[in-house]
């Protein structure tokens, strides 16, 4: 389990990461989302130690600088194009072969495992941000490591792309070993990750599993629908619930399903349709970071 | 160790600019042996004059002009880390920030040292050649101490190279490396030196410039042992800043 203890970072007078704390399941993909500039990718530099601040992150109970080969304990993919341009794919991974104590065997094995054989002799510095990706993700893998630590790793590939990816985390992890995934692909996220970790303004909003967030009282709502919706509409007024017109009913938040038919039923009223409604990851993910956003679109021209 | 230094030779060696410039040096090193120093023959060259010193004059001349692209070797090495970020990956991948580096030193040393040997070889291989194509030449009988002087030039090219680790490390960027060594040795060290006078031969390039005999001052130079001791103590202490930056620092 990676066991991450109230990492900070402080960038002058602004705090970039602000004594966040969290694990990271083996056996699981967690994902981390954040809005823009949430400190997501520092968190990651912290975790690994490439950024000094406060706090500390163990692996198995130990700092990361504690074992003799630490890219054999994680692998990483911090940014797609941290590759020198013109060194062939094989031999930049070869590099970090050599780095890592692995043979060089393992550097054809993950070619082939993220597809890029065809290309190995070529150097990178024209590949597409895909074919990028796909070889930060081989290098990740070069060691077999125990965890992977991922920054946007589907950014810039291409729908095949993105579930080749989804499969490939979530049978790394069934294995045994655990991902911790950045992304901003919501509905991503929502496919491939059992837990995450949303971060805002440097500070930790939620640490918890998807289906827990999405089904937790007042995020869930019920719609409801009935052939006199006039009553209905007097009925959830009554008992002070709120409720939004869609689609020839109500959505109606703060009650179950069973607690609605229920009402429905001691008022004689006949329902049509009731059924529970989820709010999607991205629902939650704006409602939770409304107010942690760093930057913000507006919808109107400023002039 | 072993697997560090096995990585920093490859990333090293797996790069085209490292080639093209090992010949650029060459070409020149060639070049300036062979038809200034050889063939042609400058007036006032100790080199062209033809003495029992001539072999002697042309290792402590030409190793200089090699080992200003070896350096840039060198810089590109170290400066290309953190241009394309994999310095992430040197040190996630290794335990220690101090075993990286000094894996990086060792490989920087060793390329310079063997580039410096063979470029000398190569310059006085030109020479000779140059001299046998001169109309009625003939070299004396030489006067060159072979240990002394491959011991100077390893001395003169590790340090180079440490020169270029050192100020790339500490720059972190490619462009400001490359400016900074073409620019102090070549401008601010001989403005320096009409502000020191005499003293300075203690100045870090005269100084390690001394070791071999040449000076980009007007300064008299050291003896060559003295200057190795100064060059040394420099680069001792550039080299002690240099590792505290690289462990203290974020990685980029």
């Amino acid at each position: 389990m990676i066991e991450a203890l109230n990492l900070s970072k402080r960038y002058k007078k602004k705090m970039a990461v602000d004594g966040i704390s969290f694990n990271v399941e083996s056996g699981k993909v967690t994902g981390f989302l954040g809005p823009n500039g949430a400190g997501k990718s520092t968190t990651m530099r912290l975790m690994l130690g490439l950024d000094y601040g406060g706090g500390q992150t163990t692996f198995d109970g130990k700092p990361l600088y504690k074992y003799n080969q630490p890219s054999q304990m994680v692998g990483i993919l911090l940014e797609a194009k941290a590759f020198h341009p013109t060194r062939s794919a094989r031999n930049h991974l070869r590099i970090l072969a050599a780095m890592g104590g692995v043979p060089y065997s393992r550097v054809d094995e993950v070619l082939e495992i993220v597809g890029l054989t065809e290309v190995a002799k070529k150097g990178p510095g024209k590949f597409s941000l895909g074919m990028s990706q796909r070889l930060g993700i081989a290098a990740a893998l070069l060691g077999q490591p125990k965890y992977l630590i991922l920054d946007e790793p589907a950014n810039g590939l291409d729908p095949e792309g993105i579930a080749w990816l989804r499969e490939f985390l979530k049978d790394y992890a069934a294995q045994g070993n655990a991902v911790f995934v950045s992304s901003h692909l919501l509905t991503e996220m929502a496919l491939m990750a059992e837990n995450i970790v949303v971060i805002g303004k440097g500070k930790l909003i939620a640490d918890t599993s998807i289906k827990e967030l999405e089904s937790s009282k007042g995020r869930a709502s019920v719609f409801v629908r009935s052939d006199k919706q006039d009553n209905i509409e007097k009925l959830l007024k009554l008992n002070k619930l709120s409720f939004i017109p869609e689609n020839n009913g109500f959505r109606v938040t703060g009650a179950t399903t069973d607690e609605i038919g229920k009402l429905a039923f001691d008022n004689k009223l006949l329902l049509l349709e009731l059924s529970k409604q989820n709010a999607s990851l991205e629902d939650i993910f704006l409602e939770i970071t409304e107010n942690a956003e760093e930057f913000k679109g507006h919808d109107k021209e400023t002039k | 160790m072993l697997a560090n230094l096995k990585a920093e030779f490859r990333r090293l060696l797996t790069i085209r600019s490292t080639y093209i410039l090992m010949l650029v040096g060459a070409a020149i090193t060639f070049f300036f042996s062979f038809w200034i120093e050889g063939f042609k023959g400058i007036s006032g060259s100790p080199a062209s004059e033809l003495r029992p010193t001539a072999i002697q004059e042309i290792m402590n001349n030409s190793v200089g002009l090699g080992i200003t692209f070896a350096c840039i070797v060198v810089i590109l090495f170290m400066a290309h880390e953190y241009r394309y970020n994999t310095i992430m990956y040197t040190l996630t991948a290794t335990a220690s920030r101090t075993r990286a580096l000094l894996a990086k030193a060792i490989v920087a040393a060793i390329f310079c040292i063997v580039y410096g040997l063979l470029a000398t070889g190569l310059a006085i291989g030109a020479y000779l050649l140059g001299v046998s194509f001169r109309d009625g030449a003939s070299l004396p009988a030489q006067e060159v101490d072979i240990l002394y002087n491959l011991g100077k030039i390893a001395f003169y090219c590790a340090s180079y190279a440490l020169v270029g680790l050192l100020v790339a490390t500490a720059t972190r960027n490619l462009v400001g490396s490359i400016a900074l060594f073409m620019i102090y040795p070549t401008t601010a060290e001989p403005l320096l030196g009409l502000l020191l006078k005499d003293n300075a031969k203690y100045l870090p390039i005269t100084a390690l410039d001394s070791t071999m005999g040449v000076s980009a001052t007007t300064a008299t130079t050291l003896e060559p042992g003295k200057a190795m001791l100064v060059s040394g103590l420099y680069i001792t202490i550039a080299g002690l800043i240099t590792w505290i930056l690289y462990v203290k620092r974020d990685a980029n």
